[in-house]
């Protein structure tokens, strides 16, 4: 990623082990930090907003400045002088340098609850949820850190460092209360090297596409790698935007797995949240599977799978099920705001629903496989095609699948989205009525279904359905990174 | 107790139960309407989306009725037509009704609207409805006698719920409504049987009987308010989860749901008949400090803790209560089990917040870590050394003393008293004018009228008389910071005090008038504490359990209008808050001379 300009409004710059980042808005820069979750005062996580504008000053008028971002580094050129932006990940760290201006770091306004101190180990802002230690290595600092009394916060947080010998040197630490900042010893040039060696090799965990491809490669890339963060429950995850993410949904980080081509990085993606609904897991454990990446992992990894597979199949099975047939108590579970099939009312059968379980049961018989249980994955095996049979006596009805209210009986057409899931099933579906779907609607999860035309052995199809979508991604950007990382998977599969 | 005639009723309160996540409110905008609300999901009343309209229904119709409240239920009534309705802490609620039905509707605080439902399901084993409702978990609405129906509404394009109305319906027979309301996030919360709904009324009124029974009495005179008081703790307790281990009282039930670290002490004070409770009150905080700093957090929601910081306030509860009652509850094993918390706790402040000056004088980073938001003695900023906080460091020193004793290490616990002799030494040397403890930043004195100036009056006999007798005259002269209904948090000689949005820079606030008074009772001035705790006592219970009055109209020290913030509103003066109550309840019990 030569150029993230594209990028700096909407992802902006940063790096996947800091909470550091930079954005433009405005027309400037502006430092932040990586959304966190709803505060005391707050009812949502904070937006993705920028907390302090970079300005470069001579003789204390600002200049107007330009700017070039890669991964490693964002250079600023004015007229007067320069500017490098790096984040230093071993002090946990933004560095600003410059020459031949000055620097400000300007909030604008004084937002609720900033509260600021000069103190001898430096400036201490804590402003919206960036908590910042600002220290100068060379130049120096000025800061008005008037309390505001009846107001509850400082006034608006200004920070000027006035270059020294025509060199500015600031280093923002993310530092959590009561913890010593980390030493510097990298200069910024061993921070960018550093941080593009390490996008670089972040890269190569992830499944290889055709050269033709490697711009797409590379903005999921970039996603996958900045959005990389610790999520509420502490473990490590993937979001959609650092900017403005702080949490994801469990069915994101399935999606998100199938962009990496080790099943140790892939699992916990799978795992690190309890499963909810959609319940695509099973599609995701069926890639891990089918591609023999779990074949080089543990076999306690294997168990974990097929635990939490099982756990969520017997859950289903417990309390979402009427008759022998599942079904949607509400509408968020379809993974859908507005589903059309509630339009018959709760509880609600749906074919999508079957095709989860479906592959669900698929990839509980291959995971029993591993462990050698015969039996077992026998009757897992023949649980799928029990379901099957279900999916389609039930709800396949005039050409069409539909979704049915299980106490009126009353159905109505699924939507496409939904529909187009039972392609995961793969070869579990008939023919004839796998034929129709292949033109449906891939998007969000629903590029799982492309997977099953590969599944079903359709891969002319699937091929084409690939490069359609990956032509869409090129025109329009990648937009999502859950969806971004099923699409490289996808590629990888059938180009 | 409450209700619709009675001296109180649930516009500023909130009718809730210990150990249940529900309550109900009486909205302000439409009087005679109650509401029905939850604590879990930690959102104000005034922008949830998780409100009930609660509709007194005859023969399916809405009728307008009255209410009447006390520890046991709740009773809707229009003439014959009657509902109930009891909580437990059992993870549900009850309602009983005769010749009536009850519809609860769902109406949002921000847009009226009914969004906050993300669906409901009549239940294939005929068992009732399920309701999902996002943060505020899921809503099991079942019949013991007649009929539930739920009316919803969705708009098919945005998946939006429109309206959703839950009726409990009565037997058309025998006129008898009787239903069940289940509060959980997973599945249904193991609750027992239902048991009739007149013992569980009678077993929520012994509950709370039990609960009033580890206070003492109130001085003569202070009883009626003493029972609101109590009710209010006990209302306020919350349900036990992952999050919050133990009980913890929270600050209030409606407006913010948290469990606010030092107010745990606060609540332990007064309990001195159960004082087992009290100790755990007070080290309940501790099952939450940071392994590695000794930290304790600000304040605990039922989503967790928060990274604010309080006073460290056990001491001075710990010292009140075994200057009361003794200290027996302090076993051994209890001393061991705690000492290296509270010592740890006790080392944060002196080492994250050293002043650096080569002793235990700590300088604060910002006014909640006083306790104190606005008062004026932080106008000049930080980090600001507070005599407050010292004071508070003295007697929480003198208890990790004690617990080091109690431990059997002798030796720690001389050189803890040492600590606390130093300092105490400090205070009276360093941040004592003459006539006021003075707050310093960089090193100088804040100039202020703040009541906070007087209170290391928390350190009683410590102190020199003169020192005791400076504060005891401060205190009690009229028209300075004595006011009609107890001490003014500014002085009402201060232009800059106020009555708006404000909690010490004017306002009669509850905690500061028990920790002075509690002070000035510790230094021998009992006079004074009795005439300061009466009026503040006397006011709360013509008034209402709420944490800060304003005790004029107008401001004293320039003569204008005083303005107040338009109701209702979260802030002080609006609502009940068990802060007060806790600080009612040990003025009530302990100051006032019987």
């Amino acid at each position: 990623m030569d150029n993230l300009k594209p990028h700096m409004k909407t992802l902006g710059f940063g790096h996947r082990a800091s909470r550091h980042m930079v954005l433009e808005q405005n027309g400037k820069l502006w430092i932040t930090v990586s959304a966190e979750g709803a505060s005391f005062f707050l009812d949502s996580a904070s937006a993705a907003v920028g907390l302090l504008e970079i300005d470069l000053i001579d003789g204390g008028e600002s200049v107007p400045y330009t700017y070039e971002a890669a991964v490693g580094s964002i250079g600023l050129k004015s007229a007067k002088g320069s500017a490098k932006i790096v984040i230093d990940t071993a002090a946990n760290a933004l560095r600003i340098t410059g020459e031949g201006v000055s620097l400000r770091l300007d909030a604008k306004t004084a937002p609720g609850m900033a509260t600021s101190i000069n103190t001898p180990r430096g400036t201490e802002l804590t402003i919206g949820s960036g908590r910042y230690l600002f220290q100068s290595r060379t130049g120096k600092i000025s800061f008005d850190d008037t309390w505001l009394l009846t107001q509850f916060h400082s006034v608006t947080p200004v920070l000027n460092l006035a270059a020294d010998g025509g060199k500015f040197d600031l280093v923002a630490y993310d530092v959590p209360a009561d913890t010593e900042p980390l030493p510097v010893t990298k200069t910024p040039e061993e921070c960018a090297a550093e941080n593009e060696a390490d996008f670089l090799e972040f890269c190569g965990t992830l499944v290889p596409v055709t050269a033709e491809w490697d711009d797409i490669r590379g903005a999921v890339a970039y996603r996958l790698w900045l959005g990389s963060r610790a999520l509420s429950n502490g473990e490590p995850g993937i979001v959609n935007n650092k900017l403005v993410s702080s949490e994801t949904d469990a069915w994101r980080q399935s999606l998100t797995s199938f962009a990496f081509a080790d099943a140790d990085k892939a699992v916990p993606l799978i795992l690190n949240l309890p499963i909810e609904y959609p319940f695509v897991q099973g599609s995701a454990v069926l890639r891990l599977l089918e591609s023999g990446l779990l074949k080089k992992t543990s076999r306690a990894t294997v168990y974990q799978l097929y635990d939490a597979l099982r756990a969520k199949v017997l859950w289903l099975q417990e309390n979402r099920t009427l008759g022998g047939v599942f079904y949607y108590a509400y509408r968020f579970e379809t993974g859908l705001p507005a589903p059309k099939i509630f339009a018959v009312g709760e509880p609600v059968a749906s074919p999508d629903l079957y095709a989860y379980l479906i592959t669900a049961c698929e990839a509980l018989a291959q995971l029993t496989d591993l462990t050698y249980n015969d039996g077992e994955a026998s009757r897992w095996r023949t649980r799928a095609k029990e379901l099957a049979h279900d999916l389609v006596s039930e709800l396949w009805v005039d050409n069409t699948f539909v979704a049915k209210n299980l106490y009126t009986g009353e159905t109505t057409p699924a939507d496409a989205l939904l529909a187009n899931m039972t392609l995961t099933i793969g070869k579990l579906l008939p023919v004839h009525i796998a034929a129709p779907l292949g033109d449906g609607d891939f998007a969000g999860f629903g590029i799982l279904a492309a997977f099953g035309l590969l599944r079903a052995g359709s891969t002319d199809k699937a091929r084409k359905i690939t490069e359609k979508l990956l032509k869409s991604a090129r025109e329009n950007g990648v937009t999502d990174t859950a969806y971004g990382a099923a699409l490289l998977a996808l590629a990888h599969e059938t180009l | 107790m409450f209700g619709t005639y009675e001296k109180f009723n649930f516009v500023r309160a909130t009718f809730a139960r210990s150990g249940s996540a529900d309550y109900i409110i009486e909205d302000y905008h439409r009087p005679g309407v109650l509401r029905l609300g939850g604590t879990r999901q930690g959102e104000m009343q005034s922008i949830t989306g998780f409100l009930f309209d609660l509709k007194l229904t005859v023969n399916g119709a809405p009728v307008k009725y009255t209410y009447f409240a006390d520890e046991g239920s709740i009773l809707l009534e229009n003439g014959e037509a009657t509902v109930e309705i009891a909580f437990t802490d059992r993870g549900h609620l009850r309602v009983y009704g005769e010749n009536a039905g009850l519809t609860l509707e769902l109406r949002g605080a921000a847009d009226g609207g009914a969004r906050a439902c993300r669906g409901i399901i009549a239940l294939p084993d005929g068992s009732g409805y399920e309701g999902e409702f996002g943060k505020a978990g899921k809503r099991l609405y079942k019949a013991l006698a007649g009929a539930v129906l739920a009316d919803s509404v969705f708009d098919n394009a945005t998946g939006v719920c429109t309206s959703l109305k839950i009726h409990l319906l009565p037997d058309a027979a025998t006129g008898i409504l009787e239903a069940a309301v289940h509060e959980y996030t997973g599945a249904v919360t193991p609750f027992g049987e239902y048991e009739e709904f007149e013992d569980l009324v009678d077993n929520n009124k012994a509950d709370f009987a039990a609960w009033r029974a580890i206070y003492q009495g109130a001085a003569k005179g202070y009883e009626d308010g003493a029972k609101y008081a109590a009710w209010t703790t006990w209302s306020h307790r919350s349900v036990v989860t992952d999050k919050l281990v133990e009980p913890v009282i929270l600050f209030q039930n409606s407006w913010l749901t948290t469990g606010a670290s030092w107010q745990q002490s606060y609540n332990a004070m007064p309990m001195l008949d159960n004082p087992r409770e009290a100790w755990r009150q007070i080290c309940t905080m501790f099952n939450y400090q940071d392994a590695r700093t000794g930290r304790l957090p600000g304040m605990l929601t039922y989503a967790g803790g928060n990274t604010g910081m309080q006073p460290p306030f056990q001491g001075f509860a710990l010292d009140f209560i075994r200057r009361k009652i003794g200290d027996d509850f302090l076993t051994r094993d209890e001393c061991a089990r705690m000492y290296p918390k509270f010592a740890k706790w006790a080392n944060y402040w002196t080492t994250y917040r050293s002043a650096g000056l080569g002793d235990d004088v700590t300088a604060i980073l910002s006014p909640h870590e006083s306790g104190w938001d606005d008062a004026s003695c932080f106008t000049d900023g930080f980090p600001a050394s507070d005599p407050n906080n010292l004071a508070f460091l003295v007697l929480l020193f003198e208890s990790v003393a004690r617990l080091a004793l109690g431990a059997g290490l002798d030796g720690d616990a001389a050189a803890w008293q040492l600590r606390a002799e130093k300092l105490t030494e400090t205070i009276i040397d360093e941040f004592w004018n003459g006539e006021l403890f003075v707050t310093k930043v960089k090193g100088h004195d804040v100039v202020s009228l703040t009541l906070a100036a007087y209170q290391p009056i928390i350190l009683g006999k410590r102190l020199p008389q003169n020192i005791i007798d400076k504060v005891a005259e401060k205190l009690t002269e009229e028209g300075a910071f004595l006011t009609g209904i107890g001490l003014a948090s500014e002085s009402m000689r201060s232009p800059t005090a106020t009555f708006d949005v404000s909690f010490v820079n004017g306002r009669v606030a509850a905690p500061q008038n028990m920790i002075l008074t509690v002070g000035l009772q510790a230094a021998g001035k009992q006079a004074e504490a009795d005439l300061i705790a009466r009026r503040f006592c006397a006011h709360v219970q013509n008034e209402g359990v709420i944490l800060g009055y304003a005790p004029y109209t107008y401001l004293p020290a320039t003569g204008e209008t005083a303005t107040e913030p338009v109701p209702p509103h979260v802030t002080d003066g609006w609502p009940w808050s068990s802060w007060c109550a806790n600080s009612y309840l040990t003025m009530s019990t302990q100051v006032i001379g019987k």
